[in-house]
């Protein structure tokens, strides 16, 4: 025999409340998740592309340094850094006789807070690369204050620096990219190198 | 009944799948998210960890080339089509010979998706400038009498080396002609300009070679300190004027009559002109260290002005005259100069008594008649000294598409990376002569290509050369006699006269029995007397010799037979070349020489 169906089957009210409750917890539960999980890859993205940026930034600071001829390096002072660096590099041979280059400079654009990279400084056939806009005023860590903040045996140095040491040039760089929410990301690299020449 | 339960049932599972399949959607979402920041991340650490790496392996080819160049190799290290296999990645050298004897090397190293290709031009073998010996820009003349010759500081000293092989490897040089006169001795080779020639007069001796440069020699100018320079100074004081260590300036010094000047080591002095007048002295006291001395504008040593050195290293005393072009400078006093006299510029007299041990290099030389200098081969390139001179490192672009194409290297190349050679075995093959000593200690020797030859046999290499160019020499290579080059056997073996060679050779007696052999059996022959006066000034002759002077064509039966009174009894050996020589002694010679036995 069928039991008819009661017509006070299907859910309460009540049921209905906290089917309604849970869902809208689990729901609101993953869209949290959701979010943090988007928003920590959004700032891993952000971290890892600066980080990427600064590699390869210092990477070409370092190449052109290596091949740098130590003599004609400017400035020549030794442990003080500098925003920027002029340089010379061989171009290889011409007729049995090394060529070497017309003076290049890298150098920290305040203004721009950009890593710019010029052939022949001040002379009419100068040219200008920008290598990133995006140079923190100060390296990581640092603040204007006459301190060495951060440990590193500098004071108030630039986001771009370089240290003469002997025949090392150690080159630290931080790039900085103001965050939607008001953080900012900070990305620091250092890079010793030889000048080979 | 059952088929409503089942419809309720349905519609429950249904909207529990709508809930799991969001669930399961927000899940993927987010894995699928993160494997591909982990992807991205990993492949761009990767990536820069291979050109990293990529970066190291070229410089460790570069290396391997670069020091490969002080071994005799060419610096071609593998190649694109066989490259050599190093730390996971692979590399090949390139080198390029220029004329001016600069060597380019290019290295390209690929590893993952890592390429690099580094480049250095370095020279081979740096030869400083001494090392050119005896030295002219303008063609060089020398007067008559002048003998020229080696010794190696290193061994010893000059007496000590004279008429040995050491004493034969003079280097006379000029980027013109070259003209020996009557009665010189050059007890070493003649390397004259490069569209020049030689001249050597009858008379005169050249024991070694005589060729060409391959270019002309270009002089490096002389950089002068620049230390403040005091005003000229004339001393003329009885105590000796004594310039301390380190750094000194003059705008003169003029040293007076029966003065004296010391210079005490380690010093760099300048002086614009210098002079030494009659009777005075400079002493060069290099004790504690070495003196260079810069003379900028004139050096006047006069005849009768004394300069000495305290000790015989010869790379301690530097003279560089950086005087105006055509400018002349005097070395007229007496002297036994222990140094390194370089004036570019300069047309420079050297007088017979100023006796030169060590190397000369000028614009002009006036050699005195008479005049003496000896080349200090520890002044010229040694083995030690073959690291090539690195001038410039650089980083090249990356032209070829092989290195642009950033998949695994070895699938790019289509290239097995188990058969290919690691750096050490990838030079280009060469010509391998070779002296060593095996695995049982026995003395081998090989000649035929490196690559037929395994090196795993080799315990220790004696002497090897690869394409005719030397990368190992024993210690004891110039003492060895392994090339019969005793300069007296060469002087024998000239075209001089034989009363000159009588002289020479009693000039330089006590010599050696392959001399005196020489010197007995030589064609033309000597005259008898000049060859017996040498062998009596001998303090004693071997029985090699005694044979040889059995055999000579120049000595008659009675003058042997006065010869060999002297060292009677003779061995069984002398006496039956005595009985049995052509043409035979007279009877009464023999038999009054057989009386004495």
């Amino acid at each position: 025999m069928i039991r008819p169906r009661s017509s006070r089957a299907g859910w309460t009210l009540v049921e209905m409340c906290l089917a309604g409750l849970l869902v809208t917890v689990v729901m609101g539960k993953a869209a949290f998740v959701m979010q943090s999980a988007l928003g920590l890859a959004s700032e891993e993205t952000a971290s890892m592309h600066y980080e990427d940026q600064a590699r390869t930034v210092i990477d070409r600071i370092a190449l052109a340094v290596m091949g740098s001829d130590r003599g004609t390096l400017l400035p020549q002072i030794e442990e003080v850094h500098s925003d920027k660096i002029r340089y010379t590099f061989s171009l290889g041979m011409e007729d049995g006789v090394v060529v070497w280059s017309a003076p290049e400079e890298i150098f920290l654009d305040d203004t721009r807070r950009a890593v710019e990279w010029r052939e022949n400084p001040g002379l009419a056939e100068e040219r200008q690369v920008v290598w990133s806009n995006l140079v923190a005023p100060l390296l990581q860590g640092e603040t204007v204050n006459g301190v060495d903040d951060n440990g590193n045996g500098l004071i108030d140095e630039d986001g771009l620096s370089f240290v003469l040491d002997g025949e090392r040039v150690i080159i630290r760089l931080t790039l900085r990219r103001p965050e939607v929410n008001g953080r900012t990301v900070d990305q620091t690299v250092e890079r010793i190198v030889t000048c080979r020449n | 009944m059952k088929r409503i339960t089942r419809v309720g049932a349905e519609r429950r599972r249904g909207g529990a799948l709508v809930f799991s399949v969001a669930a399961v959607l927000v899940v993927s979402i987010l894995a699928a998210g993160f494997l591909q920041l982990t992807t991205m991340i990993s492949r761009r650490l990767g990536s820069s960890s291979d050109t990293l790496q990529a970066l190291n392996i070229a410089e460790a080819g570069l290396a391997e080339a670069y020091t490969g160049l002080a071994l005799a190799h060419t610096g071609n290290v593998g190649s694109e089509a066989e490259p050599a296999f190093f730390a996971g990645g692979l590399m090949w050298v390139e080198a390029t010979q220029h004329a001016s004897g600069m060597v380019e090397l290019e290295c390209t190293g690929m590893y993952g998706t890592g390429r690099a290709t580094l480049g250095i031009a370095c020279q081979p073998v740096e030869v400083g400038v001494a090392g050119l010996g005896f030295f002219t820009l303008e063609d060089l003349r020398l007067n008559p009498d002048v003998r020229l010759d080696s010794y190696d500081s290193n061994q010893g000293t000059y007496a000590s080396q004279v008429n040995t092989p050491l004493n034969n490897n003079g280097i006379v040089g000029s980027n013109g002609n070259v003209t020996v006169a009557s009665g010189n001795l050059i007890f070493g080779d003649i390397v004259f300009g490069p569209t020049s020639k030689a001249s050597v007069a009858s008379g005169s001796t050249v024991t070694g070679g005589m060729s060409p440069r391959a270019g002309e020699e270009v002089l490096p100018p002389i950089e002068v300190p620049a230390i403040p320079l005091g005003k000229a100074v004339k001393y003329t004081s009885g105590t000796p004027m004594v310039v301390p260590p380190g750094e000194a300036g003059f705008n003169g010094l003029d040293i007076g009559k029966n003065t004296k000047l010391v210079l005490k080591g380690p010093l760099t002095l300048v002086v614009g002109d210098m002079k030494l007048g009659l009777g005075a002295e400079m002493v060069f006291d290099t004790t504690d260290g070495p003196i260079q001395m810069h003379v900028t504008n004139s050096i006047d040593l006069q005849t009768s002005s004394l300069v000495s050195t305290t000790t015989q290293v010869t790379a301690d005393s530097i003279v560089l005259v950086s005087a105006p072009d055509g400018k002349s400078v005097n070395f007229g006093a007496k002297s036994q100069f222990y140094g390194f006299i370089y004036a570019p510029n300069a047309e420079t007299h050297i007088s017979a008594q100023y006796e030169i041990y060590g190397a000369l290099i000028c614009k002009e030389l006036q050699l005195a008649a008479q005049g003496k200098m000896h080349y200090d081969l520890a002044l010229g390139p040694t083995l030690d000294s073959l690291l090539p001179t690195l001038y410039s490192w650089r980083v090249v672009e990356l032209p070829r598409p092989a290195a642009v194409n950033r998949r695994d290297p070895f699938q790019v190349l289509d290239l097995d990376p188990s058969a290919l050679p690691s750096p050490a075995y990838a030079h280009e093959d060469q010509v391998l002569d070779l002296r060593y000593e095996d695995r049982n200690g026995n003395s081998q020797t090989y000649f035929g290509l490196e690559s037929a030859f395994d090196w795993s046999l080799v315990k220790a290499v004696l002497y090897g050369t690869r394409d005719g160019v030397a990368f190992l020499l024993p210690d004891d290579y110039y003492e060895a006699p392994v090339v019969a080059n005793d300069p007296l056997v060469d002087l024998v073996n000239s075209s001089m006269t034989s009363k000159q060679l009588r002289d020479a050779l009693i000039a330089a007696s006590p010599i050696s029995s392959e001399a005196l052999e020489a010197a007995c059996l030589r064609q033309p022959p000597m005259n008898k007397s000049d060859l017996m006066n040498v062998l009596q000034k001998q303090p004693t002759l071997s029985d090699e010799t005694l044979l040889a002077a059995i055999a000579s064509p120049s000595l008659d039966s009675g003058t042997l037979r006065n010869l060999l009174d002297d060292y009677s009894p003779l061995s069984p050996t002398v006496l039956n070349a005595v009985q049995t020589r052509v043409p035979a002694l007279s009877l009464s010679d023999l038999l009054a020489l057989l009386g004495l036995q």
